[in-house]
């Protein structure tokens, strides 16, 4: 990708990705729903995740699959607002992209 | 290299981190072998790179102060640390180079994101002093020792004459409303003058007709300023609320 994903915006992928899903997603699923959107790393993930958790923007519970635990991610209520300020930042930002590459750069 | 090997390597990088991370860690990325299945294996594997990079991303973003230094974007974090390994130049061992990938976060904490993308290249993040703490706040306390007989009177002065500025500007407009309301004051005083006075029928007519005209104008005067009252208050109050945040907040001031 030519543009690179500061933190600040990979933090509002994930948490949109993560709100997406009303009965919270597991980790695997997270990375294989933000490469789809941005080309990033695996790696990367797990400190954002344990970052929003540590936050309180995520909450953590493991639950039985297939006989095994998995952990499971939800977006919690002061997630949600940060991920609302998230988005409204990025439609002043992006605007002002749009508008600058549109050549009309209206004050 | 297996998963088994791989979450080895993996646990005896991680030994340096508290253990309650650790475990956190080792435990995410065991349920991901899981998820992602046996036969996804040595794809996860060739992905997350080298338990070496992911320790490094692990514990990059755990060192104490990576919250108010530097930046990462995804590709900072993968391309640049194999470019940099191979370079010579870079000193150094993985935990040192963790150090300048951390999150850009003091913002977002407290408002949320507020645009701070930003790039700095090797040379730059080489070439900055490795100053202790406690050598920079001893310089800074120092510095305001050295500066405060100056200083401090200097300040002082300079919020003395905002403050006056300030309550000249408040006074000023509360001055425009006290002059139309005795405009319209005057105004009846000069028509019950009028009145009362024995100067004759026309002159006393002319007095109470000047008067009522005073009365008229003054209080349209009064609705006047009350009116610039209610606009210009609020705006300087906002004016100045702003101007205070900007120490605190940065730039952005909220309208």
């Amino acid at each position: 990708m030519v543009f690179n994903t500061g933190a600040a915006l990979l933090d509002a992928i994930v948490l949109a990705v993560v709100s997406g899903e009303t009965e919270g997603t597991y980790g695997y699923k997270i990375t294989q729903d933000v490469r789809r959107a941005i080309d990033v790393s695996e790696s990367t993930l797990y400190p954002v995740l344990r970052r929003l958790q540590k936050d309180e923007c995520l909450e953590v519970y493991d639950r039985q699959f297939d006989g095994r635990n998995r952990r499971y991610y939800k977006v919690t209520e002061k997630g949600m607002a940060q991920l609302n300020l998230y988005k409204i930042e990025w439609k002043n930002y992006s605007k002002k992209i749009q508008d600058i590459f549109e050549g009309g750069v209206t004050a | 290299m297996n998963r088994k090997d791989f979450m080895a390597k993996l646990e005896q990088l991680l030994r340096s981190i508290p253990a309650e991370e650790r475990r956190e860690a080792l435990q995410y990325y065991e349920y991901y072998f899981d998820d992602a299945g046996a036969e996804h294996e040595e794809e996860v594997i060739q992905e997350l790179g080298s338990p070496e990079k992911v320790a490094t991303m692990i514990g990059a973003d755990l060192k104490p102060g990576s919250e108010e230094n530097g930046e990462f974007t995804e590709h900072g974090f993968t391309d640049e640390r194999f470019e940099e390994k191979e370079t010579p130049a870079m000193r150094g061992d993985h935990t040192k180079r963790g150090d300048r990938y951390s999150f850009h976060q003091e913002e977002n904490q407290n408002r949320g994101y507020s645009g701070s993308y930003g790039y700095e290249n090797g040379a730059d993040r080489q070439a900055k002093p490795r100053t202790s703490k406690t050598l920079k706040v001893l310089l800074i306390v120092a510095i305001i020792l050295v500066v405060s007989p100056v200083a401090v009177p200097v300040i002082l002065g300079v919020a003395a004459v905002v403050f006056g500025l300030v309550v000249a500007a408040f006074v000023m407009f509360a001055a425009f409303v006290i002059a139309a309301v005795a405009v319209a004051v005057s105004g009846i005083a000069v028509v019950i003058a009028g009145m009362i006075a024995s100067i004759g029928l026309p002159s006393a007519l002319m007095t109470v007709g000047i008067g009522l005209l005073m009365f008229t104008l003054g209080a349209i005067a009064t609705v006047a300023t009350v009116k610039l009252c209610m606009v210009m208050y609020p705006a300087m109050v906002r004016i100045i609320v702003n101007i205070c945040r900007i120490p605190f907040h940065g730039r952005k001031a909220v309208v």
